[in-house]
């Protein structure tokens, strides 16, 4: 059993904020069907050239592990019946196309309420409702609007945009729960309901602890001076950063490290074979490492240029000292802690080959996940439509005629 | 039911970011979150916070733990574990991030709760999650170091340098309540409650699944082209405005389809530039090749930066171009779309007084939420002990004066 095999999702997603969404919870075991125009398919299958016409990118695939596709033509009034018929057996209809299309296509929330009460409709936006809302959005300017370009980076340098894609994968993450809480309120009420979500508040979301620790702390009603970047620092805190070890080439391989309390300060003094100053004024707390932050830079980083950064990272993490190496690419995809607990795992394309990916982050002890390759366009055509609206592959073969399919 | 989750009961022994960012947005949705907090001090969110009043809660700690309750409990004594584990009979979480083995080291661990209540969902939040490293300790910057985010984020010519914001200690309480959801879904079809974890190192690594879509595309050339550009913000390039020496804004640009870039053109004034070479190379190109985007990039720019930062947002907004600005902090804080939103919102503190926070990202038709402030430390005591320990005024104060309370 999977937590969530009782549940059916029709997505009308596409690139990568709305399919995030839906594929937690087709990790987690709920029947996602990718609903797909005919031919084309969502943009991300195509977004980048492939080595060969027609293949599926690593893009969509890394996002639709797991999923259904089938193909319909939402812009002909029969394709957008048959939709209907299948929100009646649906519980969940997703989408994160944009501003306004969902009414347009009339299947907006007042449309499928009507044919399904119980049906939990959720929308993912750029801006959402307010001020801005017929603005179109992506990652990098939900991630603009949201604080993470103008938080990340150096004083020297302008805003700077983090290179996770924290503006999809993140909203894709509170679009996840979103939908979840709502299933919850069902399973109590037996209703469904509208669930709105906007990109550039999931964005938001991440700040919160630089906004209260920059600026809230002094301003608490920002009404003075933004906050400044400040590089691998965090005021109050020392070491806090990164440090050269004896295997750092170009910008590979340092050793990343960030002790919280004194307790932890203490092991490292060990690790350090600098117990004598223990009892040393300057670094009695964290206010007063930070205020000796350079001597303690020093000292960190004359013990870490002795030895290759994987050691390093070992020995501190074993003593208790919070540590890490910056790992590039191929160093992240071939960690033997992410692969040993599936956070990195193999799977198998049938025109890719085999590939690694990623695994699901939420983790629940009696929902293994399986992680499955991403469909190829239209793949569950036969099964799916079997299912929900009762067709032979005859009747399948006259919709594909009229373009339906 | 008027609140999506107000049938729900958690206690959250948590500290910092990562249990307490899911314990809130749990809050948030009407669950009653009860914060465990040592006598004495609390949270040490509470008071490890550089520039945090000596004798008053820090605004990290109130970002954090909005609409929740606080009761004071010393786990480290033998009568604080019983009267918690009679207090887990009655709840439907217990929510924790206190390290790895900490809770199970104290007589708190998951199978020990889940005997005396089955259907409770134990929730545990750690660095690095069950696997080589899961004894590590572990914090946001480590997290972004080994997932790879530092490797991608920043300028060719500088070290790696962290993204700000907190994907890992944030997005690992996100998934959390995304986990505790589904867990409670999986309760409801057979009675049972199960454990369930998150790592603050997955929520980082799921963020850069784009990214490291490159690990997987030897023959794939573009995204080879892609690689080359690790570091120096891809396809889009922050142009400058008016008002960037004095706000740091900058405008942010992705257009990546013909119709778009035309109507970019047409708004700063320069319809046909490049279009012979635009429609020979085809528009991902334009902003790939350096011998389009940075003729592409001087035009556009020249015109931003001749207008006021909102001015140009704006402009080319409704354009029906995407666009952002890379937003301070105080602009992000008084944005008139998030306060409308009410994704910002003003609250008072008993101690603090007046001041602006983020919420919630999630809106619910049937849900709405009411921003109540953090609570000061063990402010609910009478009350939560009452209704989960049964205790009366009397046998607080006994507790009290032995330090269990």
């Amino acid at each position: 059993m999977k937590a969530l095999d009782d549940i059916t999702v029709l997505a009308c997603e596409q690139f990568e904020a709305g399919t995030t969404a839906t594929e937690l919870l087709a990790f987690l075991g709920a029947e996602v069907i990718m609903v797909e125009a005919p031919m084309r398919g969502q943009p991300g299958r195509t977004i980048m050239p492939t080595y060969q016409k027609g293949v599926d990118t690593f893009y969509h695939i890394y996002l639709n592990l797991n999923k259904k596709s089938i193909t319909l033509n939402l812009t002909n009034p029969k394709g957008v019946g048959i939709f209907k018929e299948m929100a009646k057996k649906a519980d969940i209809v997703f989408d994160n196309l944009g501003p306004g299309t969902m009414d347009r296509l009339g299947i907006g929330y007042e449309a499928l309420k009507a044919v399904n009460p119980r049906l939990i409709v959720t929308t993912l936006k750029g801006f959402g409702e307010g001020p801005y809302s017929d603005y179109l959005c992506y990652d990098n300017i939900a991630q603009a609007t949201g604080g993470a370009y103008t938080l990340s980076g150096w004083p020297d340098k302008p805003p700077t945009l983090p290179g996770t894609t924290l503006g999809d994968t993140g909203s894709g993450m509170h679009g996840f729960v979103a939908m979840l809480a709502a299933l919850h309120y069902r399973d109590i009420t037996g209703e469904g309901q509208f669930v709105e979500l906007a990109m550039v508040d999931n964005s938001l979301c991440f700040d919160r602890v630089p906004l209260a620790l920059r600026q809230a702390e002094k301003d608490p009603m920002f009404t003075g001076a933004p906050a400044k970047r400040v590089g691998n620092d965090m005021a109050g805190a020392a070491p806090h950063g990164i440090y050269k070890a004896k295997d750092t080439a170009g910008t590979d391989n340092y050793v990343a490290i960030h002790v919280v309390d004194q307790a932890q300060w203490h092991a490292l003094l060990k690790v350090l074979g600098k117990e004598d100053l223990l009892g040393d004024e300057r670094f009695k707390d964290s206010a007063s490492r930070w205020e000796n932050r350079e001597a303690v830079n020093q000292m960190v980083e004359a013990w870490t240029s002795q030895r290759s950064a994987q050691n390093a990272f070992h020995t501190l993490a074993q003593a208790g000292v919070p540590a890490g190496v910056t790992q590039n690419i191929p160093q992240v995809m071939n960690d033997p802690h992410l692969i040993a607990r599936r956070s990195v795992v193999e799977v198998d394309h049938p025109h890719r080959g085999k590939f690694k990916a990623l695994g699901c982050a939420p983790r629940l002890a009696d929902s293994p996940v399986e992680v499955k390759c991403a469909p190829l366009l239209g793949q569950n055509n036969a099964d799916v439509y079997a299912r929900l609206m009762g067709y032979t592959q005859y009747e399948l073969a006259e919709l594909a005629k009229e373009g339906i399919i | 039911m008027a609140k999506a989750l107000e049938d729900i009961k958690v206690l959250e022994v948590s500290q910092y970011e990562s249990a307490s960012t899911a314990g809130e947005m749990m809050a948030f949705l009407g669950a009653e979150v009860v914060k465990v907090e040592p006598p004495g001090k609390g949270d040490p969110a509470r008071y490890a916070s550089p520039g945090a009043p000596k004798d008053a809660d820090s605004m990290y700690f109130i970002y954090l733990n909005l609409n929740k309750k606080s009761i004071t409990l010393d786990l480290t004594k033998p009568r604080g574990v019983e009267i918690f584990k009679d207090m887990a009979r009655n709840v439907d979480v217990v929510l924790e991030n206190l390290g790895p083995g900490v809770m199970a080291g104290m007589g708190l661990g998951c199978d020990v709760l889940r005997e005396l209540n089955p259907r409770l969902i134990y929730a545990s939040i750690t660095p690095f999650g069950c696997g080589p490293y899961e004894n590590y300790p572990g914090t946001d910057l480590i997290a972004q170091a080994m997932a790879g985010a530092m490797d991608n984020t920043g300028f060719p010519d500088k070290p790696p340098v962290r993204p700000g914001p907190q994907v890992g200690e944030t997005g690992s309480g996100v998934y959390m309540f995304g986990a505790i959801m589904a867990a409670l879904h999986q309760r409801e079809r057979t009675g049972k409650g199960q454990f369930v974890e998150t790592a603050i190192a997955d929520a980082v690594l799921n963020n850069m699944r784009v990214p490291l879509t490159i690990s997987q595309t030897g023959r794939d050339q573009m995204y080879q082209g892609l690689a080359g550009m690790k570091r120096t913000g891809g396809m889009t390039q922050p142009y400058r405005t008016m008002d960037s020496d004095t706000n740091d804004t900058y405008v942010i640009i992705l257009a990546t389809a013909p119709h778009m870039q035309d109507n970019l053109l047409k708004v700063i004034g320069r319809e046909g530039f490049l279009a012979e070479e635009r429609k020979a190379a085809g528009p991902i190109a334009l902003l790939l090749d350096p011998k389009l985007s940075v003729p592409w990039n001087e035009a556009i720019e020249a015109w931003t930066k001749s207008r006021n930062d909102y001015e140009a947002f704006h402009t080319i907004a409704k354009a029906k171009v995407p666009v952002g600005l890379t937003l301070n902090t105080t602009q992000i804080m008084n944005d008139p779309h998030y306060v409308t939103r009410k994704t910002v919102v003003q609250v008072a503190h008993p101690v603090r007084g007046e001041f602006k926070t983020p919420t919630t990202p999630h809106k619910l038709e049937k849900s709405p939420v009411e921003v109540k402030c953090a609570p000061l430390l063990g402010q609910d005591n009478e009350e939560v002990y009452a209704k989960l320990a049964g205790f009366t005024k009397e046998d607080l104060a006994k507790l009290k004066a032995i330090g269990v309370v």
